[in-house]
């Protein structure tokens, strides 16, 4: 849904422990930032949550249901014209019951644009 | 009990990312909204409405609410003021809407400081509760 028209993954790495960083950029000409707002595009807090969860599940390699977000923090607006290029860093756990634990952030230099964690379930 | 194009008097969003089709009315500390799952809709996929519909549809909810407070406040010419997520805290969505469904959503403030409003959100589909949130709103002055 947001994969390929509200951003595209343009690199990803992996670290020794494990967390995956994403590369993505935003397309400022996507219909959600005419809405969001008029005449001043500002990516919405919840596709920030959407980017996270999507670039979860290319890592993952299955669809997920993000049902249980503990906490998220919105620290810094995102704007494709300020910010069209992004780091979403994942840290996941995929536990015994199947679910995925899950501390993301989304991150450019210095800046953290936001943090979540949260619990998520395989969808098949 | 507004609806339609008026909905746009008391939120700043608008096409696509309009999640509330009907706001039922608000107490001094409670608001509550309504919306029909579309196929059209921009957080729908495979006829659903995905986590991120849910969770912005509960942000407008709360923005209606402070929209028909600022009204009551500046008067009814006041334009509905920018606002954006601070923070969600406890989200639990435990199913998906389907297309042709019908959510509503109600929040209760819980704290309110200067241009924060700290608000705990249930949506239902008729008497089932298929989500909860805490969602902590900033409003531009």
């Amino acid at each position: 849904m947001l994969k390929d028209e509200f951003f595209k993954i343009t690199g990803s790495a992996k670290n020794e422990s494990g967390v995956v960083t994403y590369s993505v950029t935003l397309n400022p000409n996507h219909p959600i930032f005419s809405g969001h707002f008029p005449g001043n595009p500002i990516s919405p807090g919840v596709c920030n949550i959407g980017m996270i969860k999507a670039c979860a599940e290319h890592e993952l390699g299955y669809g997920l249901l993000l049902g249980n977000i503990k906490q998220c923090k919105f620290k810094h607006l995102i704007t494709p014209t300020e910010h069209p290029d992004l780091d979403i860093v994942l840290d996941m756990e995929e536990m015994e019951n199947g679910n995925v634990k899950l501390n993301a952030k989304i991150t450019k230099g210095d800046i953290v644009f936001m943090e979540l964690k949260g619990e998520a379930s395989c969808e098949s | 009990m507004i609806q339609g194009e008026a909905i746009k008097e008391l939120i700043p969003q608008r096409e696509p990312v309009m999640m509330i089709d009907t706001f039922y009315g608000a107490t001094a500390t409670e608001g509550k909204s309504g919306l029909t799952v579309t196929s059209s809709n921009v957080f729908c996929e495979n006829g659903k409405l995905r986590e991120m519909g849910i969770i912005e549809h509960i942000a407008q909810t709360s923005a209606a609410f402070n929209g028909v407070k600022n009204k009551q406040a500046n008067g009814e010419d006041s334009a509905p003021k920018l606002g954006y997520i601070g923070e969600i805290k406890k989200c639990q969505i435990t199913r998906l809407p389907k297309v042709g469904e019908r959510m509503e959503t109600q929040v209760v403030v819980t704290a309110e400081a200067l241009n924060v409003t700290l608000m705990e959100a249930t949506t239902n589909i008729g008497a089932e509760t298929i989500a909860t949130c805490q969602i902590k709103l900033f409003e531009e002055e």
